[in-house]
């Protein structure tokens, strides 16, 4: 089945960790799919969406849906951002002449391992860690409640050579990001974090593997502020064979 | 008007340490005895949804329901009255109590009654108000506000209940809750059998029968209901349910949820007051009805926070609960539930900050017996409060530069650009920066924030591309 | 001027006019919430759910051992005044001649003597396997007060009325048109003795109700 397929890298992964973005896409070249990159792609609109701004949210949604028009599938190495086009879409487009566009981009959009795993059926991906190395999974909100992605990473994961894959205690609990959430209220959004850190410390692991740039930034920045030598990377990043630690 | 603002309850919360102590002890159980409870069922996901269409079967037909129980609850031999909001509720109450010439009386736990602010209104007509639950004894000692739906006194560690019955009534220090419990237990019994009122809320109302139903497990709700003369139940006109088939599936979700029990010690099945023939129980049985913004509720986008069942689960579950407890939420309805139920009952501006004290994690809603979705409401909670202007300017100008930017690709990749060079200029070859400038270092306060890479993926791509074009000339 | 009635009922029906809030289309399936498998023993399971909830379960072949087991249970915990169901809602004849050899008190009466009786008596409608629940309701000769006030609850019961889950039991009623709940102002299911969690979640038993549940549970006559 060949399909026309976009990649949609994300803001966070265009700009801030472009090494995933590479990582989702040579991912998917591995999987036998030529995505293409639509050039005038830029954010899904989730931050303003979040902190309430619908019309703001839909001006940059709108433009969303203008550059994804064509394709049969869009996939991105986010859950955040799949959850947002594929539940809010629909909603936020309510009664808009775009309602019909924004409903066909929302059934058509999936996030990287729910595509491999569910779309095409991938399971080893030929990857390998540098060495033996100990991992968890720390499961990013909107893939795993949002979409129910668990089962997928884990499955792919499994077929990654040097990588013995272990279950931290608080896999699902939030890392306290929540998008604006972590300045606006950045007390709490520090306390949900330290809870995160205390988890992974107390997992017997070397490295936390995760499927949301965003938790990945979080998580990071707090390993970085307490002097920790761990770190969370993207799970693109360990299935293209492209992680360092 | 919030009485403490939020950030600082949070602050306060926070820096708390026999909170975070009890805080962390009573979610960590109340969520493992319900993933147990509700991982033994037949079909938990199953149940969940069967649960939840109860209830919207319920939401769709209150007005016939709620006639069809006053019917049912006369023809037992009881009284409904309606109340509108708090005052009437309240006033009923004391009217009733004046006209028996009531002194003393004995409550079971109802949420209902902290919202109407029903104790401070007898005790301000000299009515004595003793509540029952041994929580909520406890915490109406110490004179503070329940900080959990099912498990009031979460908030207090074990020593500091036993200072406090050793201060207020005089017990022997001990650090044993046996103890404690059975002490209470005594002081309790006198009170039961001198009330000459027992008040209760009520969990179901089931209108083929006119049954208010009661979950309980300490014996105070039985005790309270069958002691006195005159029995109250106050419910939300939302508590009714239509059938008994309905009862069953609610009320066990709402034990294996609450508590991890798969029944609560005592289900009371009330149906009116004693009947002449029995040998004990109130003579008088009086139900009545609040609506108090929820027939307002009804009627908008939030109706679906009516079908709550008050089991707490997505207190125990949420983040944000586990880390400041109740009391910061500044109302009577702490947790997930809370932050949607208090804007929409007293008024969104009331308390502006609560549907934002959320990442929108979504673990109330797997947790939620009848599968609200708390996140959704949130989000349009917030997006109420956007259009009612309560962000401030420089919120509103930045979201609105934001959209500019980001729609357009010229500006994003631009942005981009410049945001990338200032955060590695700003990093110096660390990776990471240990402070933003204002509005932003809310984050640093907590975290470092990455340098931005460079080149980004766009231009990367481009440029792969580029060279295989020119490698194929 | 409106009632409060009026008004409320008034404002719910308007509400449900804009809109219908919910679809609500799917029949209930009855799925029953507790797991109970189709070939096993109730008693059994009866027995050991009353267990799992700190009761105990007394099981009496027959009429003589099931006063033998009132019996050791009266003496054991010293009783001198039992508040008790009349004898013909009991499913035992001789209780109040064992109390009379054993010198106890029935008492009767207002709550306040009652309150002093150490013991309870009484017998139960039915009883649910799956949960270790016994059902109580009230009526004439049926006091709430001899389940509730007294610290040691003996309840009596033959193995014929346990029923397998609280669906069954709900499924009874209804098939007399509940006429259970026009009778009887209190029905109530209990599950094992009074508890709580409220200090620290740390369970503690017996509260305001029993703080011991028996139930002596008889073997029918075959």
């Amino acid at each position: 089945m060949v399909q026309r397929v976009a990649y949609f890298v994300t803001c966070i992964a265009d700009t801030v960790f472009p090494e995933i973005g590479e990582a989702g896409f040579e991912v998917l070249a591995r999987a036998g799919v030529s995505p293409e990159f639509p050039l005038g792609q830029t954010c899904c609109g989730q931050p303003a969406f979040n902190a309430g701004f619908n019309d703001e949210a839909r001006q940059v949604a709108e433009h969303f849906v203008e550059v994804f028009a064509d394709y049969e599938a869009i996939v991105t190495p986010s859950g955040s951002c799949a959850a947002m086009v594929k539940h809010y879409y629909p909603l936020l487009f309510r009664g808009h002449r775009r309602q019909a566009n924004a409903q066909r981009i929302a059934e058509r959009t999936y996030e990287l391992t729910e595509y491999l795993v569910d779309v095409l059926g991938v399971r080893d991906l030929n990857a390998a860690l540098p060495r033996p190395t100990r991992a968890a999974v720390h499961d990013a909100c909107h893939g795993y409640r949002g979409l129910g992605i668990a089962r997928q990473p884990r499955l792919l994961l499994s077929y990654v050579r040097n990588l013995t894959l272990v279950e931290m205690i608080g896999h699902d609990q939030c890392c306290g990001f929540g998008g604006l959430f972590a300045i606006k209220m950045s007390a709490l959004s520090g306390a949900m974090l330290r809870d995160k850190l205390a988890a992974i410390q107390s997992t017997e692991c070397d490295l936390i593997i995760t499927g949301d740039a965003s938790c990945m930034m979080h998580i990071n920045g707090g390993l970085s502020r307490v002097g920790s030598p761990r770190r969370v990377v993207h799970i693109a990043q360990v299935l293209a064979g492209n992680v360092r630690y | 008007m919030e009485a403490v603002p939020f950030e600082r309850a949070v602050h306060l919360a926070l820096a708390d340490e026999q909170l975070q102590i009890a805080l962390d002890r009573g979610t960590t159980r109340g969520v493992n005895a319900r993933l147990a409870a509700m991982g033994e069922t037949t079909d938990p996901q199953a149940l969940r949804h069967q649960a939840r269409l109860a209830r919207e079967r319920a939401l769709n037909r209150l007005p016939e329901l709620l006639e069809q129980l006053e019917r049912n609850v006369i023809a037992n031999g009881g009284h409904v009255l309606w109340a509108r909001d708090a005052d009437e509720l309240n006033q009923h109450i004391l009217t009733i109590c004046r006209q028996h010439n009531v002194r003393h009386v004995v409550k079971a736990k109802s949420m209902v009654t902290e919202e109407t602010g029903l104790n401070h209104a007898l005790q301000a007509h000299g009515i004595d108000v003793v509540e029952s639950d041994l929580g909520e004894y406890i915490i109406q000692l110490a004179g503070e506000a329940p900080s959990h739906i099912v498990f009031p006194m979460l908030h207090k560690t074990k020593e500091a209940t036993a200072q406090l019955l050793h201060d207020k009534l005089g017990m022997p220090l001990t650090d044993q809750p046996e103890v404690m419990t059975r002490f209470v237990r005594g002081v309790m019994r006198q009170k039961y059998l001198q009330a000459d009122l027992g008040i209760s809320g009520v969990n179901f109302a089931i209108a083929e029968t006119g049954t208010i139903a009661t979950v309980e497990n300490e014996g105070n709700n039985r005790l309270s209901t069958s002691t006195p003369p005159i029995h109250v139940a106050v419910m939300g006109l939302e508590k009714v349910i239509a059938t008994w088939e309905d009862y069953a599936v609610l009320v066990q979700l709402l034990s294996r949820s609450a508590t991890g029990q798969r029944m609560t010690v005592y289900n009371n099945l009330i149906s009116g007051p004693r009947r002449p023939d029995e040998p004990d129980g109130p003579e008088a049985f009086y139900l009545i009805i609040l609506d108090n913004g929820r027939s307002r509720i009804l009627a908008s986008e939030y109706a679906e926070s009516l079908a709550c069942i008050r089991c707490g689960a997505c207190l125990n579950a949420c983040p944000v609960y586990q880390n400041i407890g109740g009391h910061a939420y500044g109302w009577v309805y702490p947790g997930p539930i809370g932050a949607i139920v208090t804007p929409l009952l007293r008024g969104p501006l009331t308390a502006p900050r609560l549907p934002y004290a959320s990442s929108l994690c979504g673990a109330c809603q797997t947790a939620c017996p009848v599968e609200i979705n708390i996140p959704d409401m949130l989000l349009k909670l917030r997006r109420d409060l956007v259009q009612a202007g309560d962000p401030t300017l420089g919120w509103r100008i930045g979201m609105r530069l934001w959209a500019i930017a980001f729609r357009s690709p010229l500006f994003y990749r631009l942005g981009g650009r410049i945001a990338s060079w200032l955060t590695r200029a700003l990093a110096r070859d660390k990776g990471y920066l240990r402070r933003l400038p204002p509005p932003f270092n809310g984050w640093t306060d907590h975290r470092d924030f990455p340098a931005f890479g460079a080149p980004s993926f766009r231009a990367r791509y481009l440029a792969r591309a580029n060279s295989r074009s020119n490698g194929k000339r | 001027m409106t009632s409060a009635r009026d008004d409320i009922l008034r404002a719910l029906r308007t509400a449900l006019n804009t809109q219908a809030p919910f679809p609500a289309d799917e029949t209930p399936t009855g799925l029953p919430v507790t797991r109970l498998e189709p070939s096993e023993d109730l008693v059994a399971r009866f027995a050991a759910e009353v267990e799992r909830v700190k009761g105990q379960v007394h099981r009496a072949e027959n009429a003589i051992k099931a006063l033998d087991f009132v019996r050791d249970l009266l003496v054991a915990h010293r009783v001198q005044r039992v508040v008790m169901w009349d004898e013909a809602h009991l499913p035992l004849r001789g209780l109040p001649a064992l109390l009379s050899a054993l010198d106890i008190a029935h008492v009767h009466g207002s709550s306040a003597a009652i309150a002093e009786a150490e013991a309870g008596i009484t017998g139960a409608d039915w009883a649910l396997a799956a949960t270790g629940t016994l059902v109580l309701s009230s009526g004439p000769g049926r006091p709430r007060m001899a389940s509730l006030l007294p610290p040691l609850h003996i309840a009596l019961l033959t193995e014929d009325r346990i029923l397998p889950r609280l669906e069954d039991y709900l499924a009874a009623q209804r098939a007399t048109r509940y006429s259970v709940f026009r009778y009887s102002s209190n029905v109530t299911l209990i599950t094992g003795s009074s508890r709580t969690s409220d200090i620290e979640m740390h369970p503690v038993f017996g509260v305001h109700g029993p703080l011991e549940l028996h139930i002596v549970l008889i073997k029918n006559p075959v």
